[in-house]
C-alpha cells in the first residue's frame, strides 16, 4: 500500500462513515476499518514495505486514518443517537400521572394560616377537651348565673353536669389556671351550640381564640396586632375598625370590621355596601376573670379576641351554606386543593 | 330596637346626612342593622268615608261600598276587607294612583261589577304587612283630606342593635341621649303637662309584699277618659316601631314605653276590686288568665299585681284579661313599677311569654324614672283622651338606695386604651354622659352614676366610655412585637398539622364531620365501644344525639354520601376528637381516619380494571404505614388480624402498640356496604393519634453507611394459602443471622396451579457486613440455614429445588 492508497482509504471510511444509516451499520464500518482483522493492522504492517524516505509521511497518514476514523465513527454515532425514529416519539401531550390532588379542609387550611400568623409574634397553641365544666366555661368566664346561654335550649349540657363547650374561651381559663402570666396563646378547637342547622348555623362549628396577658398591655396593643392579622390573612392596607360591643369576659369590649377584602371599602354586595366585614369579637380581660383564674387584675392586664372559623371561611372562599362545610362533597373540597 | 328617624328628630337635633348619623351610632356602640324606609308622599290618595255597604250582586265575600271622597264626589269601590261599615273614614286610592308597593291601579270589574279604585289596608300602602281589613282612621278626619298628612310622609327607620348591657337604649329617649353624649350636642325631653291634682283627690292604695322582686310602685288614677283610636301621628309612630296600634290608651302606655324605655301598664280601675294594688308572689299552682288569651299556671316564684280577691297581671310581663281597658272604660289606673330583671326573665321563659314589657325588665328598668314616666304617660292620656287625675301619685320605694359611685383613676383609664387623654377631656366625657363629679383629686374623682346607666358599676366599666366617646379610631396602632413566652408545649398540635399537609400530598381530602352522630350508626360501625357512648339529654335531632366514639362512621356515611354524588374513586381522612364515657367523665382521643374507595392510587391510563380486595387493602396499609413512618412509629407497631364487625370477615386487622390496641385497618363488610349503597372494596383505617404520638421514636441519628458491598439471594416459596408473610418474617426473625440486614418480598402469586390452596412467595435476602466483603460460601451457609427452616417449619417447597 502507497502513500495516495492510504488517503484514498481514508476518505473513502470517512464518507461510509458519513453514510452509515444506524449504529449496526457503524459498528460494520468500525470492525472492517479499526477492528483487530480490519484495514488498521493492514496499514501499520504495510509500513515495512514503504521506501523508507516515505516512511515518516506514511506513518503520520496511518495515524491520521485512525484518529480521523474513530472521531468521525464517534461524531456518527452521537448523530445517530441525537436522531429520534418514529417508534421513539412519545406523545408529550399525554397527561401526567401525579393523580388528583387532595387537600386540607377550608377551615382547616384558614386555621393553619391563623396559627402560622400568630406564631410568627410568638403565640404558642393552646388547646382544651370539648367536654368541659360550667366553670370554665360560664362562671369564670362571668357569664351572669341566669344568662340566656346557659340555658339548656342553647347549651348541650351531660348528665353529669358538665357541657359541651359553648365558646373556645374555657381553653384560656384553663391556661391561666395552669400557668403564670405573661401568657400568649392561640386557642383553636370546636365548639358547641344548640341551635338548629341552617345556612349560617351549625350545632357543631369552629373557634379560634388569642389570648395576651403581661403587663400593661392596652387596647392599642390589641389592635396592632390584629392589625397585622389583617395584612397577614386579607392583604396588605387592610383596614380594622373598632366598634364598641359586649362581651361578660371583657371590658371594654369591640367588635373588629376589616374593610371589605372584596371591594377594598368602596361598598359592594359582600359587605352589604358598608364596605366594612364584621371578623371578631375582642376586648380588654375583665378584671373579674383575672380574679376568677388568680392573677392580680392590678398588676396584669391583657387583651383577648376570638373568630368563627366557619364565618371566615365563607366570607373569604365565598361559600354560601354553612352545611357545604360538614358535607364533605369531594367535587366542593377539590376547588381548593 | 327601632327608631323612627323624625321621632329621634324631635329630641335632639340631626344635621348629619343619614349615612353619617349611621357611622355615628354604630360607633357609639348601637349597631345599625338596617336602614328601612316606609311609606311614600301617597300622592293622589285621599281620606274616604264609607256612606253605604251593600252587597255585591255576585259574590258573598265582596261587598259594593260607596264612599264619600268630598262634598260632591262619590264613587263605588268593590272591597273584599271584612271591617267594611257606614261611616268608617279610611284611605282611598283613586285609578290611576301608584300605590307604595308598586301597584298601579286601573279601573277594572271585579265579578262583573265595575270599581273605580280600591280602599286600602295597611300592608298596600306599605305601613306594615297587616292585611286584615281596610285602615280605620280617626272619625274626626275630614274626607278630601291628602292621605300624606294622616300617615306621614316617606319615613326613616334605623334598626339599631341594643347590646344587653344597655336596656337604656331601648328607648327614644335613651338613644337621643346617647347620641347627644357622643356628638356634644344637647337633646330635649318631651314636654310634661300634667293638669293640676284636685285637693282631696283620690288614690290607690300600693301593698309591696315583696320589696326585692318590687323596689317600687307607683299608680296614678285618672278619671273622664273616653276610648276612642288614637291621633293619627302616635298610631303611624308605633306602626313604624313595628306595634299595633289599638285603642288610644293602650297606645299612651306602649307610646311612653317606647319613648321613655319604662313599661308602663293601663288597668280598668272599675274591674280592680278593692282599693289597693297588691304586688305579691304567685301562689303555686295559681291560674290567670293574660290579656292575649292564654291562660298562665303560675309558681311560687312569680310575681302578680293583685287587688283584694285575684291577680290582675303578671308582674312586669302583662296584664290580665280580668282588668284590661274596654271600649267602656273611664277610669285609669296607670302603673310604672320596678321589678327584678332576673325574675321577669325566669317567668316570661317559664311561660314562654315574651313581651316588649319582659323585655325591658329582663334587661333591668331605670327605677329612678319611673314616676317620669308615669307622669308623661298620664298627662298623654288627659291630653288625648280627656282624662284628668283623679289625685297624686301614688308612689311606694321600698327598694330606693341612693345612686351608685364609682372611683375613677384617670392613669388606669388611659393604660388600658393606650393612649393619653388630657385630664380635662376626660372631665368632659364624664359631663357629656351625665356621669356627676362628686369630688376630684389629681389622681381620678368619685362619680355618681344616673339611674339609666345600670351597666356602670365598676370602675373598669368606665374605660369603654372614655374610650368611646375619644373615638376607638383614635387608638393608635401599636406595632405588634413578638413575645416569646417559654415553657409551653405544642408540639403536638403541630405534629397533627404537619400530618394533615403530608396526607393532602398524598392524594387524600380532607373530610371534617359534626362531633355528633347517631347511636345507629355508630353500633354497627363502632360496635367495641357500643357501651361508651356519650348521649347527649337534650339533643336537638336524633342523628345528632351522641357523640361519636369513632371517626370510622362518618367516614362510610362521605364515601356513600359521595358514591351517591358520582364520585367513584376518592381518598378522604379526618383528624379529630373521639369520645369515650369512664366513670369519671369523657375521656377525649384525638384519632385520624383513612377510608378509600375505587382506583385512586391507580395511573391514570390503568384505571378500567376493577380494584382487588388485596389491592385496596395493601393500598391503604402502605398509607397507614406512611402514617406510622411520619409519627416515627413504624417498628412500634404491629397488625394482628382480626374480626371486626365492621369489616369483612377475614379483611380487617388491628394494630397493636406497647400492648395496647391503637388503631384498626380493613375492608367494608358486605352487609353495611350495602345498606349505604356502596360497591367494591372500600379501606377504613383509625389510629389513635393519642395513644401512639408518646411511643414515637426519638429523633434519628446517623448510622454508619454501608462501606462493603451487599450479597443477594432470591427464594420463591409454595406455601399454603393460610401461612402468613408475617409467619415467613417471624421465622426469618427467630435465630437471625447478624449478616442478614433485609428481607424484602417481591412476588406474589396465588393459583392453583401450584397445587390446591398453594401460593408463591418470592423473597430477596440481602446479607452484609459491616467490616468486611462477604464470600458466596459465607452467605450460602446462613441462607441454606435460613431456607431448611422455612422448609420444614412452615411446610414450604422452594421452586427451582426438589
Amino acid at each position: 500500500m502507497q502513500l495516495e492508497d492510504l488517503q484514498s482509504l481514508t476518505q473513502q471510511a470517512l464518507s461510509e462513515i458519513e453514510a452509515a444509516p444506524s449504529a449496526d451499520a457503524l459498528e460494520n464500518l468500525r470492525v472492517q476499518y479499526l477492528g483487530r482483522k480490519g484495514k488498521l493492522p493492514e496499514i501499520m504492517a504495510s509500513l515495512k514495505d514503504v521506501a523508507p524516505e516515505d516512511r515518516p509521511a506514511f506513518g503520520q497518514g496511518a495515524n491520521a486514518f485512525k484518529v480521523q476514523v474513530t472521531s468521525a465513527i464517534q461524531s456518527r454515532k452521537d448523530d445517530l443517537l441525537s436522531t429520534a425514529t418514529p417508534a421513539d416519539a412519545l406523545d408529550v401531550t399525554l397527561p401526567g400521572n401525579a393523580g388528583q390532588p387532595g387537600s386540607l379542609h377550608p377551615i382547616h387550611q384558614i386555621l393553619a394560616r391563623v396559627i402560622n400568623i400568630f406564631d410568627r409574634i410568638g403565640f404558642n397553641v393552646a388547646t382544651g377537651p370539648d367536654v368541659d365544666t360550667v366553670f370554665n366555661n360560664f362562671d369564670a368566664l362571668n357569664t351572669p348565673a341566669d344568662h340566656p346561654s346557659r340555658d339548656e335550649q342553647d347549651t348541650f349540657y351531660l348528665k353529669d353536669g358538665s357541657l359541651l363547650r359553648t365558646q373556645t374561651s374555657p381553653i384560656q381559663i384553663r391556661h391561666m389556671l395552669n400557668n403564670p402570666p405573661p401568657v400568649r396563646i392561640i386557642a383553636p378547637g370546636r365548639a358547641y351550640r344548640r341551635d338548629t342547622p341552617d345556612a349560617t348555623h351549625s350545632a357543631t362549628f369552629h373557634q379560634v381564640e388569642g389570648l395576651y396577658v403581661a403587663e400593661k398591655v392596652s387596647m392599642a396593643d390589641l389592635k396592632g396586632d390584629l392589625t397585622y392579622f389583617a395584612h397577614e390573612i386579607v392583604g396588605k392596607n387592610t383596614q380594622v375598625r373598632f366598634r364598641p360591643h359586649f362581651f361578660p369576659f371583657t371590658e371594654p369590649s369591640v367588635e373588629v370590621d376589616f374593610t371589605c377584602h372584596v371591594c377594598k371599602g368602596k361598598g359592594c354586595r359582600v359587605c352589604k355596601n358598608s364596605g366594612w366585614i364584621e371578623i371578631l369579637g375582642a376586648g380588654m380581660v375583665d378584671p373579674q376573670v383575672f380574679e376568677n383564674v388568680g392573677y392580680n387584675p392590678e398588676t396584669t392586664s391583657g387583651y383577648a379576641f376570638g373568630m368563627g372559623l366557619e364565618r371566615i371561611a365563607m366570607i373569604m372562599l365565598e361559600i354560601d351554606d354553612i352545611r357545604r362545610l360538614y358535607e364533605n362533597d369531594a367535587r366542593f373540597l377539590r376547588q381548593f386543593a | 330596637m327601632l327608631v323612627p328617624l323624625s321621632w329621634l328628630k324631635e329630641l335632639i337635633d340631626i344635621p348629619e346626612s343619614i349615612e353619617e348619623l349611621r357611622d355615628n351610632l354604630t360607633y357609639s356602640g348601637l349597631e345599625v342593622e338596617g336602614i328601612e324606609r316606609h311609606g311614600s308622599d301617597f300622592e293622589g290618595l285621599v281620606v274616604a268615608e264609607i256612606i253605604a255597604v251593600d252587597p255585591h250582586p255576585n259574590a258573598d265575600k265582596l261587598t259594593l261600598c260607596t264612599v264619600k271622597l268630598n262634598d260632591e264626589e262619590r264613587m263605588q269601590v268593590v272591597c273584599g276587607a271584612p271591617n267594611v261599615k257606614v261611616g268608617l273614614k279610611t284611605i282611598y286610592a283613586p285609578v290611576g294612583a301608584v300605590l307604595p308597593t308598586g301597584l298601579k291601579l286601573k279601573k277594572a270589574k271585579i265579578r262583573g261589577v265595575e270599581s273605580l279604585g280600591m280602599l286600602c289596608a295597611e300592608d298596600e300602602l306599605g305601613l306594615s304587612g297587616d292585611h286584615r281589613g281596610i285602615m280605620e282612621l280617626s272619625p274626626d278626619l275630614a274626607p278630601g283630606t291628602p292621605a300624606v298628612e294622616v300617615l306621614g310622609g316617606p319615613e326613616i327607620v334605623f334598626d339599631l342593635e341594643v347590646t344587653p348591657n344597655r336596656p337604656d337604649c331601648l328607648s327614644i329617649i335613651g338613644v337621643a341621649r346617647e347620641l347627644a353624649a357622643l356628638t356634644g350636642r344637647s337633646f330635649r325631653l318631651p314636654e310634661v303637662r300634667f293638669p293640676d291634682v284636685p285637693k282631696n283627690g283620690i288614690s290607690m292604695q300600693v301593698d309591696i309584699r315583696d320589696a326585692e322582686s318590687c323596689p317600687r310602685y307607683t299608680a296614678q288614677l285618672l278619671e273622664g277618659a273616653t276610648v276612642a283610636p288614637s291621633p293619627n301621628w302616635m298610631q303611624q309612630r308605633l306602626r313604624l316601631c313595628g306595634l299595633r296600634p289599638i285603642n288610644n290608651l293602650v297606645d299612651i302606655t306602649n307610646y311612653v314605653m317606647l319613648e321613655t324605655g319604662q313599661p308602663l301598664h293601663a288597668f280598668d280601675r272599675s274591674l280592680i276590686k278593692g282599693d289597693c294594688m297588691i304586688v305579691r308572689p304567685a301562689e303555686a299552682g295559681e291560674i290567670m288568665q293574660t290579656l292575649d288569651g292564654g291562660e298562665q299556671k303560675l309558681q311560687a316564684g312569680d310575681l302578680v299585681i293583685a287587688d283584694q280577691e285575684r291577680a290582675v297581671a303578671l308582674a312586669g310581663i302583662m296584664g290580665g284579661a280580668n282588668s284590661e281597658i274596654q271600649d267602656s272604660s273611664s277610669t285609669i289606673l296607670v302603673e310604672s313599677a320596678a321589678f327584678s330583671p332576673s325574675l321577669v326573665r325566669g317567668t316570661a321563659k317559664r311561660l314562654n311569654l315574651h313581651t316588649d314589657s319582659s323585655y325591658r325588665f329582663a334587661r333591668g328598668s331605670d327605677m329612678y324614672a319611673a314616676d317620669w314616666a308615669s307622669q308623661r304617660a298620664s298627662a298623654l292620656i288627659c291630653e288625648l283622651a280627656g282624662a284628668k287625675p283623679a289625685g297624686p301619685l301614688q308612689d311606694v320605694w321600698p327598694g330606693k338606695t341612693p345612686l351608685r359611685t364609682l372611683q375613677c383613676k384617670w392613669h388606669k383609664i388611659c393604660d388600658l386604651i393606650g393612649i393619653d387623654i388630657p385630664v380635662s377631656t376626660m372631665r368632659g366625657y364624664f359631663e357629656r354622659l351625665d356621669l356627676k363629679i362628686l369630688e376630684e383629686h389629681p389622681e381620678g374623682c368619685t362619680l355618681e352614676i344616673p339611674g339609666f346607666r345600670s351597666d356602670l358599676t365598676r370602675p373598669v366599666d368606665l374605660v369603654e366610655e372614655i374610650a368611646r366617646l375619644n373615638g376607638l379610631d383614635k387608638i393608635p396602632v401599636r406595632p405588634p412585637h413578638a413575645r416569646i413566652v417559654p415553657n409551653v408545649n405544642d408540639f403536638e398540635i403541630r405534629i397533627r398539622i404537619r400530618l394533615m399537609h403530608n396526607l393532602a400530598s398524598r392524594g387524600f381530602l380532607e373530610s371534617l364531620n359534626y362531633s355528633l352522630s347517631s347511636s345507629e350508626v355508630l353500633n354497627d360501625l363502632d360496635e367495641s365501644n357500643r357501651d361508651r357512648q356519650v348521649i347527649l339529654p337534650n339533643p336537638i335531632s336524633q342523628d345528632q344525639s351522641v357523640l361519636r366514639t369513632s371517626l370510622l362512621p362518618q367516614m362510610v356515611e362521605t364515601l356513600a354520601f359521595n358514591k351517591a354524588h358520582q364520585t367513584e374513586e376518592v381518598a378522604f381522612f379526618e383528624i379529630g376528637k373521639t369520645y369515650l364515657q369512664r366513670e369519671d367523665g369523657v375521656e377525649e382521643h384525638e384519632r385520624v381516619c383513612l377510608g378509600t374507595m375505587g382506583p385512586w392510587k391507580r395511573p391514570l391510563l390503568d384505571k378500567q380494571a376493577s380494584v382487588s380486595d388485596r389491592e385496596a387493602f395493601t393500598d391503604l396499609r402502605g398509607e397507614v404505614e406512611n402514617v406510622l413512618h411520619q409519627l416515627r412509629c413504624t417498628d412500634k407497631v404491629t397488625f394482628v388480624a382480626n374480626e371486626d364487625p365492621a369489616f369483612a370477615p377475614g379483611q380487617s386487622a388491628e394494630l397493636q402498640c406497647a400492648g395496647n390496641v391503637i388503631g384498626r385497618i380493613g375492608l367494608l363488610s358486605a352487609k353495611i356496604k350495602t345498606r349505604f349503597k356502596l360497591s367494591g372494596p372500600v379501606a377504613l383505617a383509625e389510629i389513635n393519634l393519642d395513644m401512639l404520638i408518646p411511643e414515637r421514636s426519638l429523633p434519628p441519628t446517623m448510622q454508619p453507611v454501608p462501606g462493603f458491598p451487599s450479597i443477594t439471594r432470591d427464594v420463591a416459596l409454595i406455601l399454603d394459602r393460610s401461612k402468613t408473610h408475617q409467619m415467613v418474617l417471624d421465622l426469618v426473625n427467630h435465630q437471625r443471622p447478624k449478616d442478614l440486614v433485609q428481607v424484602t418480598l417481591f412476588d406474589l402469586f396465588e393459583s392453583d396451579k401450584l397445587g390446591e390452596n398453594k401460593k408463591s412467595m418470592a423473597y430477596r435476602f440481602t446479607y452484609r457486613n459491616p467490616k468486611k466483603t462477604l464470600t458466596d460460601k459465607s452467605v450460602e451457609k446462613m441462607h441454606l440455614r435460613i431456607t431448611q427452616r422455612l422448609i420444614s417449619e412452615l411446610n414450604a417447597t422452594i421452586v427451582g429445588q426438589d
